[in-house]
């Protein structure tokens, strides 16, 4: 042992020695708190494979989720037209409207040239007949 | 081990320690408790899968603490809770070692040191930490430490040099 390491030794001791003064029922009092905590503060443990690959699965994961969200919005493939259902079923109302104005000026014209109603009932089943849809004009009633 | 028992071993172990060490940043003793409290709780919440080396956690978790505290409350912080004190009385291998006034000398030489210094070799000497663990808890390099550590050791060495006489003196010349 060299000097210096007697030097350091002393030290050492000193430091070891020093008047620091520490409550120690204090610290049992805080030992016991703590431990009472232990069963509120025990982090969750997951399954070998999440703590193994946990990183790499939720970037998996959110890859998939995504893709997902991207082939909902926009299901574009093969033969497919680049619309959403929702996007089809306004066209198809849209064809519905379409006939329904058509329907319209023909009551307009009927009502025009002063006719009961009967002879409208008549005129425009005919009329529907024609665009093989009765639903509309039974829609059109209650609506008004 | 459960969890009940990881945090029982290492409170016994190094809940002291880790009081004497967090003390040296002269916070006020009640602060200091409540540091202690406050890095075995995050002990616990991290629990022992996130922890290798728990007495070098605990350690750097307390110092990290501990700045913050004194950052935000840099106006609480005083000298009045200054604890660098010796025992009066010499007792054990120390009273073999060097009689009182070279203790003295000693402990001047290193109450001379800078804070960084001081808790430095307290780390190396008091808790017993390696260079590597001591770069850990102050958030260096382990090569820092070294020469650091040297560099203490010459201070050390300039501080008891022109006292003369005694056996920390002589000791520090033979270095």
């Amino acid at each position: 042992m060299t000097r210096n390491q007697d030097v350091e030794k002393g030290l050492q001791q000193l430091l070891k020695d020093r008047r620091i003064p520490v409550d120690e029922d204090r610290l049992e009092a805080m030992r016991e708190s703590l431990l009472r905590q232990v069963p509120h503060r025990t982090p969750r443990r997951l399954p070998v494979f999440f703590r193994q690959y946990g990183y790499s699965l939720s970037f998996g994961t959110a890859l998939v989720l995504v893709a997902l969200i991207v082939w909902q919005i926009i299901p574009l493939g093969p033969g497919n037209p680049p619309s959403s259902p929702g996007l089809m079923e306004i066209a198809a109302d849209e064809g519905r409207v379409d006939r329904a104005l058509v329907l319209l000026n023909g009551f307009a014209s009927v009502a025009s040239q002063g006719e009961t109603m009967v002879d409208w009932e008549y005129y425009n089943r005919s009329m529907v007949g024609d665009y093989g849809d009765e639903n509309i004009l039974e829609t059109f009633y209650g609506s008004i | 081990m459960d969890q009940r028992q990881w945090v029982d071993n290492l409170f016994r172990e190094h809940a002291k320690p880790l009081f004497r060490y967090l003390r040296t940043f002269r916070l006020p003793e009640e602060d200091t408790y409540d540091l202690v409290q406050e890095a075995y709780i995050r002990l616990m919440s991290a629990g022992p899968s996130k922890i290798r080396k728990p007495k070098v956690w605990l350690f750097t978790v307390g110092r990290n603490l501990a700045i913050n505290v004194m950052k935000r409350e840099k106006s609480r912080w005083t000298d009045a809770g200054a604890v660098d004190l010796l025992e009066d009385e010499s007792r054990g291998a120390l009273a073999d070692l060097m009689d009182k006034e070279d203790r003295e000398q000693l402990w001047a030489a290193f109450s001379a040191l800078s804070d960084g210094d001081r808790e430095m070799m307290g780390l190396y000497l008091e808790h017993e930490f390696s260079y590597r663990q001591i770069a850990e808890v102050l958030g260096r390099t382990e090569i820092s430490v070294r020469v650091g550590m040297h560099r203490c050791r010459n201070r050390l060495k300039k501080q008891l040099r022109p006292a003369g006489g005694g056996v920390a003196a002589a000791n520090a010349e033979g270095v």
